[in-house]
């Protein structure tokens, strides 16, 4: 019996799915996702223009407000044709955190998970610093250093420091250890199959732990932005905030989540490129 | 074995697991290139190893596949080829049907009688299943359960292919339970 003739047509052939999608398929995820969002901005405009509330401004008047922002020639005043200065700022800290916070959570989490008596030491500590929100950390921050941009990126580190951490950790501590003795028996042993088992084996979790590290940073942005620095998206909106600004507010949070959900995007498709061997990672 | 004592895990001892312990990130090419590519060989020397064993397996069209994206059968084909690939000379297969299907664990059992005849190789097959045992086996080892010793070698002169439904398969398999009557034990063939 001839081995090839047996061999039934693999998943991945069976998966490519017909092409020619209605174009009704094609534009439903869409409308779908545009239900929310709809039903919200129906709801605030109603909200606004029925005066209910008198210190919210209505969405046209954010929207008209968001242009100006951007490139200005509505208003006019000190905020106008200044958002790309405050986005780039506040995305310089929010990867720059957050390359930081990898560079020491990787290593740390890859060592407390291989490494029993690192675990021992590390983990109760870490298990206890965890729960202090980032906003506590705000006063110490400013002391340790100083007003400024050094301070909201430490911030920001911290923030995207915890997730990268545990998620390694995990990632380092669940590989199958029926893989270690596949590795054993094949003639990869001893500290070799850290970098053929362990690291491979861990990657969708410590991918997972990169990408809730990326959000965080972008959801503490105001937060370390609250400590004194000119420019940034956080700092627009804590000067809204005291100008009684509110539109300003509105604007900041709405660029905030754009930015945050457009950086999330590209990591997701990266690790769908780097984990299609995965079949559980797929974002 | 054959004369010198086991110290610990050596490549001419190959392994096949009961759910086969391929690695999920590696293509099927990569887990059978996986033991020559960590004893240092030359790229070329790998790539010529992998071709010749995922050919004698019949996997050369899934080359590329991940393991998530086979079947049973071509996992375990996978697995076997891993552990030939890595020159080796006897497979211990530790209950590898033991959680399948009837219907699956028989196309199994064809497949692994296949690459047997095909090369020659020596297999050590742990079951408890009296049929798997004599319809695979040349030799079967009744072992004592814990502690695990050899209650009796049986050698098989079954002819090959077996039925599982003939007078002699019958014949050996009322022998082979009655050898195991007092002590409810594995075989291995």
């Amino acid at each position: 019996m001839a081995l090839v003739e047996t061999v039934p047509p693999p998943a991945a052939v069976i998966v490519e799915k017909p092409v020619g999608k209605t174009p009704w398929e094609r534009v439903k995820p869409f409308v779908l996702a545009m239900i929310v969002p709809a039903l919200l901005l129906a709801f605030w405009q109603v909200a606004t223009t029925r005066r209910w509330t008198r210190l919210i401004p209505t969405p046209y008047e954010v929207g008209e407000y968001m242009i100006d922002f951007a490139v200005g020639g509505i208003y006019d005043d000190a905020f106008s044709a200044t958002l790309l200065t405050h986005l780039m700022a506040s995305m310089s800290r929010v990867y720059g955190g957050f390359a930081l916070a990898a560079l020491f959570a990787l290593p740390l989490g890859l060592m407390i998970g291989r490494i029993p008596t690192a675990r021992m030491v590390l983990d109760p500590f870490l298990q206890v610093m965890r729960p202090i929100p980032v906003t506590a950390w705000l006063p110490l921050s400013m002391i340790l250093f100083g007003l400024g941009p050094r301070s909201a990126f430490a911030l920001v580190c911290l923030g995207a420091f915890y997730p990268i951490l545990l998620n390694t950790i995990f990632g380092v501590r669940s590989v199958d250890p029926k893989l270690f003795e596949a590795a054993s028996m094949l003639g990869c042993q001893g500290n070799a199959q850290f970098y053929k088992v362990v690291l491979p084996a861990a990657l969708p979790s410590i991918f997972t732990g990169l990408r809730l590290g990326l959000g965080l940073a972008w959801f503490v942005i105001v937060v370390g932005e609250m400590t004194g620095v000119p420019q940034g998206l956080g700092a627009v909106i804590m000067d809204g905030r005291t100008l009684s600004r509110t539109e300003l507010v509105i604007c900041g949070m709405i660029i905030i989540g754009i930015a945050g959900y457009v950086s999330d995007r590209i990591v997701v498709m990266i690790g769908n490129r780097l984990l299609a061997w995965s079949p559980t990672h797929h974002g | 074995m054959w004369g010198s004592p086991i110290k610990g895990p050596d490549p001419t001892r190959g392994m096949v697991f009961q759910d086969y312990a391929l690695f999920p990130w590696l293509s099927v090419r990569d887990n059978i290139g996986f033991g020559p590519a960590s004893r240092g060989l030359a790229r070329s020397v790998v790539k010529e190893t992998v071709d010749k064993f995922i050919d004698l397996v019949g996997l050369a069209k899934f080359a590329n596949a991940y393991p998530h994206q086979l079947s049973g059968g071509m996992k375990q084909r996978v697995a076997i080829a891993r552990v030939l690939a890595n020159d080796a000379e006897i497979v211990l297969m530790d209950e590898p049907f033991g959680a399948l299907d009837a219907m699956t664990r028989e196309r199994l059992q064809d497949e692994l009688l296949d690459i047997w005849q095909r090369t020659g190789l020596t297999v050590v097959f742990v079951t408890h299943s009296i049929e798997e045992a004599i319809f695979l086996a040349d030799r079967v080892v009744v072992m004592t359960p814990g502690p695990g010793r050899i209650e009796s070698d049986n050698p098989l002169l079954l002819s090959r292919p077996r039925d599982v439904a003939s007078i002699e398969f019958n014949d050996i398999r009322r022998v082979m339970s009655a050898k195991l009557h007092s002590h409810h034990g594995k075989k291995a063939a």
